[in-house]
């Protein structure tokens, strides 16, 4: 399992956050509105896209829009996987984090 | 079913107005192209709603930036693997393509040939079109330039003339504002001379001063704004410059015209480019004219003789302008003037196409490079669908592989485009030897300058691509067509239609052969046939010498007394016919009433004019030096001016050209009608006068020995007479020969576009027999080997071809003969179209035919049927 960057870590939550309209635009907003930077479209569909074919992500088309042109919606859902893969990130990172509060600590 | 229809309702509603937001139609047809396929309805989904947020948000110019940077940055990763991956099949394809040309040399060659000189022709016309369109482009204000012309009515028929009177400048820039400038020109001829140097000029223009301000005619040296100021100021190209001055400073140099005016040089102008009908050498002013005639042209308002061009105001509408004219000619001339009727304006970027009849030029040539390019792509699709059979199994192997029928078109297509890049070297080396001759054939100036002629490389490019797509199209999607498995197991045999259509286009080449090759014939025997046709003179021998300075015109008695010492000079007039040109003025004769207006054809001529000319009169008398009272008032006409009178007696008739100080005068003669004109039209009326002053052409009848004796003596008389006038002869019959250039030019580029189509329908036919002879090497052993005889193996071979040949002959017969009948309805004088001509035609046709494909056939049936049977 290969570890997950931070783009597509950021990608995987957003979409857990977002439950059932978890498509390429709300991601990107739901991003946007965290980290307060613009996002350019193929800076959150590249990762999506490795994703889904690494098989962190399954997606199904959802119904058409008005506000898309008619146009329907792929949403995504994370997978078995892709929650595990999480999970490890999580891991490492609490990890790292709990060492690091350590030391800063006892050294003050 | 019904809410989800009612959804739909209200969400169609919502999508149009949706639609009313305008999306970049271009950005999303880009995307179309180069997002992943399954996923292009999603992501346009999403382009589209957040564009349609930001545009409710900051407007339509942010939205519209934000997606066409998304575009740009989103392309990248997206196009790479695409690239990659077209780039590998780009690689194959080019591979197998550069194989399939070097394994069919045959194949290849004529291909080759034909694209490059199907390429060649067409370039060489764009040149010629891209020049002729170019006339007069390069002024500034040429868009709002017009050349004045002028409508008359004579005769209940109606004519358009180019000329105007010269107080129409004036009077139009003073009555109406929307006329910013008025020029008048006046081009003319005269002998230069400088110093102990001189030249006869032809390029003289008398102008307005206001010439160099409307025309975008740079000086190099001089003030545009009073460089004509004084009368006798002079503006000379910087040829004229260099051929009087060379090396000096041709600034405030005087040169003398017309013998007696010296002018000074007040400026030079840069030379005068190839692309304008105004080419002028010289600029002297146009009220000089005055002084040269010496007679007020400037104010008379009946001599129609001069070019008006106006600069009218940006945006003004001519056809209003044109409407208040009628009233215009009426206040000047009267209002009882009939004539002219009406002025129009002909813009000045017209006249090159359209007064000066190069339309049809273009619409010729064009036409003509696109047959001529046609035929060379119809030799590669002959061939590639007739060779096809050898690449089927390639095509299967490429479908079972997963190649969708698209690719395989572009496949094709693109080994089209090769070849056709292959060609085009070959075809810029063809545009380069050709071009010397095309320039000399029409008189033209072109160049080949890359560089300079951005419009020239596009063409390059655009001719190029064309010639690979109209050759490839059809065959790529004939072998695209094939299936797979038929085409693996090598089943597949040339359909029916392909063998159809194959027949048909080399029937097309050869029937666009053929039509070339009789219309070539018979313009050469129209040709002819105006050469040896009798004219009612004898323009044998006789030469022609121009009087180019006065004292010659005045002292002709005695020049041509001097002639007529030499006994080899059989008779010597003066005169001013030249043939072809004739001045038209109006007369008047006994009977006239009051509403009958002529405007007959006349020549000054002397004494000795119808003796020279071999001219037969049929009644009354020639011009007599015993009758003091003939000059100037005695006329002969011609039996056609007889004929428009109705004159049962015409001797003694009263009769007058309307020439400023003649009187009424009276008829002495009738002559036999003669061709003073070409012979596009019938012989007109004609009336000679006695006015041996008027005259300035010698007319020399020479006897036929010893011609350069005699040519030196006449020389030496004249150098005698007139040392500073330079000395000029031509012989009578060039001169005629002159009237017809166009319509030899015209049989020139049929000979050459004849022999052109001729090699390309050729070559096609030689790679078709090669390739089929090949194909039936085991046919051919076969039917050896059961006793077949050579020469009926050479007769099974051959004869399909000349079948082809003999069709096509059929198709061209009558358009050929259309088209050559409305040609030579030109001519009032004509030959009939000569059945011979189509006989010779159908049969060098055949018989090349026959030799191109004979030596396949007899290659073919001498083979031992031995070695062609022995691999199986």
């Amino acid at each position: 399992m290969k570890s997950l960057s931070k783009r597509e870590e950021e990608i995987l939550l957003a979409i857990g956050c977002l439950g059932k309209n978890a498509y390429l635009v709300a991601i990107r907003k739901h991003l946007q509105k965290i980290t307060g930077n613009e996002l350019s479209i193929g800076a959150v569909h590249i990762p999506l896209q490795r994703l889904e074919k690494a098989g962190y992500l399954n997606s199904i088309m959802g119904d058409a829009s008005a506000v898309r042109g008619g146009r329907r919606k792929k949403i995504y859902t994370i997978t078995y996987i892709g929650l595990e893969a999480l999970r490890a990130n999580r891991k490492v990172y609490d990890v790292l984090w709990s060492e690091f509060l350590e030391e800063t600590s006892t050294k003050r | 079913m019904v809410r989800i229809l009612g959804g739909n309702f209200n969400e169609t509603v919502n999508v149009m107005e949706q639609r009313k937001r305008s999306k970049p139609r271009l950005g999303e047809a880009l995307l179309r192209l180069t997002l992943p396929a399954n996923e292009v309805e999603a992501l346009l989904g999403d382009f589209d709603e957040i564009y349609d947020e930001l545009w409710q948000k900051k407007g339509q110019g942010a939205a519209k930036r934000w997606y066409w940077t998304q575009i740009l940055r989103l392309q990248p990763s997206l196009i790479k693997n695409s690239i990659y991956w077209s780039g590998e099949m780009l690689k194959n394809y080019i591979k197998v393509a550069l194989r399939n040309i070097k394994k069919n040399k045959i194949f290849s060659f004529v291909n080759l040939l034909g694209l490059a000189l199907g390429i060649s022709c067409s370039l060489l016309i764009f040149l010629y079109v891209q020049h002729e369109v170019s006339y007069d482009r390069f002024h500034d204000q040429a868009e709002h330039i017009y050349r004045i012309v002028t409508e008359w009515k004579v005769e209940g028929e109606s004519h358009i003339y180019q000329t105007t009177a010269a107080p129409v400048a004036p009077a139009l820039l003073n009555d109406y504002p929307e006329v910013q400038k008025a020029v008048r020109i006046k081009k003319t001829g005269a002998v230069v001379h400088y110093g102990d140097k001189s030249f006869v000029e032809r390029g003289i223009f008398m102008v307005d001063p206001d010439f160099l301000e409307m025309f975008t005619f740079p000086l190099k040296r001089g003030n545009p704004e009073t460089v004509l100021d004084n009368p006798y100021s002079l503006v000379i190209t910087e040829n004229m410059a260099d051929k009087y001055f060379g090396d000096s400073d041709p600034l405030g140099q005087k040169l003398s015209l017309w013998n007696d005016y010296e002018f000074e040089v007040t400026g030079v102008a840069a030379n005068v480019p190839k692309n304008t009908h105004l080419n002028f050498d010289f600029l002297l002013r146009f009220d000089f004219y005055k002084i040269l005639s010496q007679y007020n042209y400037l104010e008379s308002w009946g001599s129609w003789n001069f070019l008006t061009y106006i600069l009218i105001q940006k945006d003004y509408p001519v056809s209003e302008f044109e409407e208040k004219t009628t009233d215009f000619i009426k206040r000047y001339r009267g209002a009882d003037s009939t004539n002219p009727q009406k002025l129009y304006l002909t813009p000045l970027l017209k006249i090159n196409l359209e007064t000066y009849g190069k339309m049809r030029y273009i619409i010729f040539f064009t036409a003509i490079a696109v047959v001529i390019l046609l035929l060379a792509c119809v030799n590669f699709m002959n061939l590639s669908v007739a060779r096809s059979s050898t690449r089927t199994r390639e095509i299967g192997l490429r479908k079972v592989i997963g190649a969708k029928k698209g690719q395989i078109v572009k496949q094709f297509l693109g080994e089209c485009l090769i070849l056709a890049i292959l060609a085009l070297p070959a075809a810029l080396l063809l545009v380069h030897l050709f071009l010397p001759s095309v320039n000399s054939l029409l008189k033209t100036n072109l160049q080949l300058a890359y560089l300079q002629n951005i419009t020239f490389i596009l063409g390059i490019i655009g001719i190029t691509v064309l010639a690979a797509f109209l050759s490839g199209i059809y065959p790529s999607f004939y072998l695209s067509s094939f299936r797979p498995v038929q085409s693996l197991q090598g089943e597949i045999k040339s359909k029916p239609r392909a063998y159809g259509l194959r027949s048909f286009l080399v029937v097309f080449q050869f029937t666009v052969s053929i039509i070339l090759i009789i219309c070539t014939l018979t313009i050469h025997h129209q040709l002819k046939f105006i050469q040896e046709q009798k004219l009612g003179f004898n323009k044998n021998f006789l030469v022609n010498v121009p009087v180019l300075g006065d004292g010659l015109q005045t002292k002709s008695e005695l020049v041509k007394a001097e002639l007529n010492k030499n006994p080899k000079i059989l008779g010597a007039s003066i005169s001013s016919f030249s043939p072809g040109n004739f001045p038209n003025q109006s007369v008047s004769w006994e009977g006239q009433k009051d509403d009958e207006e002529l405007m007959m054809a006349w020549y000054s001529v002397d004494h000795d004019f119808i003796k020279t000319f071999e001219i037969e009169i049929v009644e009354g008398r020639n011009f007599s030096r015993q009758f003091s009272s003939d000059v100037q008032s005695a006329y002969i006409l011609n039996e056609a001016a007889v004929k428009t009178f109705g004159w049962p007696n015409p001797i003694g008739k009263e009769f007058k050209v309307e020439k400023a100080g003649l009187p009424m005068g009276r008829v002495v003669g009738v002559m036999k009608d003669f061709h003073f004109a070409s012979l596009y039209q019938d012989i007109k009326p004609l009336a000679l006068i006695l006015e041996p002053q008027g005259g300035y052409n010698y007319s020399i009848k020479i006897d036929a020995q010893n011609m350069e004796d005699t040519l030196t003596f006449i020389e030496k008389t004249f150098r005698a007479f007139a040392p500073h006038m330079p000395y000029i002869y031509s012989f009578m019959d060039d001169k005629i020969a002159e009237m017809y250039v166009e319509d030899e030019r015209l049989g020139k580029l049929f000979n050459s576009f004849s022999v052109i189509a001729l090699i390309i329908a050729c070559m096609g036919l030689l790679g078709l027999a090669s390739f089929s002879t090949l194909r039936r090497t085991k046919e051919i052993g076969i039917r050896k080997i059961l006793g077949a005889s050579v020469s009926g193996i050479i007769f099974k071979l051959s004869h399909e071809f000349t079948k082809w040949v003999v069709v096509a002959n059929i198709i061209a017969w009558p358009v050929a003969y259309f088209a050559m009948n409305r040609w030579l309805q030109n001519f009032a004088f004509r030959t009939g179209i000569n059945i011979w001509v189509f006989v010779l035609s159908a049969s060098f046709v055949l018989l090349l035919a026959i030799i191109t494909v004979i030596y396949q056939a007899i290659k073919a049936a001498t083979a031992n049927p031995a070695h062609s049977l022995r691999y199986e």
